[in-house]
């Protein structure tokens, strides 16, 4: 009895949906696009726990470890729109969004419901929109810079060649952005450990046999001076640290990359008197298995 | 991806996305939410096309049941907070028409965790040990999320209590 009335159940309620037109050819260009997401966001493996909120104050850190400038995070409810946590706007990082930006990003289901949650309005609200974005932190690469993107609610990351131009896979309408992902109690200005990877992943930068990128961002607390990336066994790449968010990456030949994108990930943080104070191991995906 | 592994992917999707929508459908119970599902797991197969395209479906819908439940997890404060149903759910005379309308009501109440271990067991009618390899648990665990998940509609809705036995095989 109970198995056939659930069955029945079940079966009226998955009759509702209704066939979807183009999905295999949606699938296909975010995949083409984008993202192995292979960090969710979790501070992983902390060696120090600490409960109280933290100013976010840190030093930024060129890839190369030279200069550093200090730098401070907006305060809290200072502008609505710019969301607690983010980084003021600045010519740069509005250049950067604008380069990045075809229209407002697609956003997950459970965006728009939080949208609405906090804001008891229409979804297109702070956090949601295109103009919402601040620049976060950039990375140098030889071929331009990789950037790292946020709102309050999301974030993204971007292919900029030297002019400042998006990639042309990044320069696609409405790109999706990810939800920042945290522990309940913690947030951006909050995190639970000493780096928090919210986005590690990459993929091909336009259409065809072209290069590959390959990221890790996420937020990093003060006590953490330099974060150094290893995808697979490639030279270690030196993460770019700013206001407390860190992006770093690397772009490498389509060959490279679709080889490496099925590797371990290795990610290093010290302080400022070079121990290490955290370390993650994203392992590498042997052929044939699922992930 | 090459043109040939496109093609078989997009040959798989035209004939399987029927099914697949209905999956995605009853794990999140709104259409726009079930296409997002799919979608994001049919960007994953793709990804990973060259190893999965022997079996791919069951590739799509674990990482269906596995993107349900993390989101669920994510979502846990929330959802608590959304399980509302009514006493009575219709004015119809007919005890069958009610009780199945209280069933309807009742699973799309359940969280989407209680909801996937159902639909695993129930709509899918799998296992309890291939339900334990999708959802990363034991068997054990299988069937005590299967009891709570039972409790817990007899709970939403105590005029089915009678007709919900526990949890067998």
């Amino acid at each position: 009895m109970t198995n056939d009335m659930l069955k029945d159940a079940l079966n009226d309620i998955a009759e509702r949906a209704r066939p979807v037109d183009g999905i295999a050819e949606q699938a296909l260009r975010a995949a083409t696009r984008r993202r192995r997401f292979i960090g969710t966001g979790v501070a992983v493996g902390a060696v120090a726990a600490i409960a109280a909120p933290v100013a976010f104050f840190t030093q930024a850190s060129a890839p190369d470890g030279d200069a550093t400038t200090r730098t401070r995070i907006v305060a809290d409810g200072s502008d609505p729109a710019t969301g607690e946590g983010l980084p003021a706007d600045t010519t740069a990082g509005r250049a950067a969004v604008k380069a990045c930006m075809n229209g407002d990003p697609a956003m997950p289901p459970e965006f728009r419901d939080d949208a609405k949650r906090r804001q008891g309005s229409a979804p297109n609200e702070a956090g949601t929109r295109a103009r919402d974005f601040r620049l976060l932190a950039e990375h140098r690469v030889p071929t331009g810079r990789i950037v790292f993107l946020g709102s309050s609610l999301a974030h993204r990351t971007c292919v900029l060649d030297r002019s400042g131009r998006a990639s042309q896979l990044d320069r696609l309408p409405r790109q999706t952005a990810n939800r920042w992902q945290f522990d309940i109690g913690y947030g951006l200005r909050n995190i639970k450990g000493p780096v928090s990877i919210q986005d590690a992943g990459g993929g091909l930068i336009a259409y065809g046999t072209a290069p590959y990128e390959l990221h890790v961002a996420g937020l990093v607390r003060p006590e953490v001076a330099r974060l150094v990336i290893r995808f697979g066994r490639e030279r270690p790449v030196t993460a770019t640290i700013s206001n407390g968010f860190f992006v770093g990456g690397m772009v490498v030949p389509f060959e490279t990359g679709t080889t490496l994108i099925e590797k371990s990930v290795d990610v290093t943080a010290y302080n400022r008197a070079g121990k290490v104070v955290f370390t993650h191991r994203r392992p590498g995906v042997p052929p044939g298995t699922s992930g | 991806m090459n043109r040939e592994a496109r093609e078989s992917f997009t040959e798989f999707v035209a004939a399987r996305s029927g099914g697949l929508i209905r999956l995605a459908y009853v794990l999140t119970n709104d259409q726009h939410a079930a296409e997002d599902l799919l979608q994001s797991a049919l960007t994953k197969t793709a990804i990973r096309w060259r190893n999965v395209r022997d079996n791919p479906e069951a590739y799509v819908r674990r990482v269906m049941y596995n993107e349900q439940i993390d989101r669920w997890k994510r979502r846990k404060r929330e959802t608590a907070l959304a399980i509302a149903l009514p006493e009575q759910v219709s004015g119809d005379h007919s005890g069958e028409v009610d009780l199945r309308l209280s069933l309807e009501q009742a699973l799309l109440a359940l969280p989407p965790g209680k909801r996937a271990v159902l639909v695993l067991r129930y709509f899918e009618d799998l296992p309890e040990g291939e339900v334990a390899q999708i959802m990363g648990c034991s068997v054990g665990t299988v069937r005590s999320q299967v009891h709570k998940a039972l409790a817990r509609l007899r709970e939403l809705a105590p005029a089915l209590a009678a007709h919900l036995e526990p949890a067998g095989g």
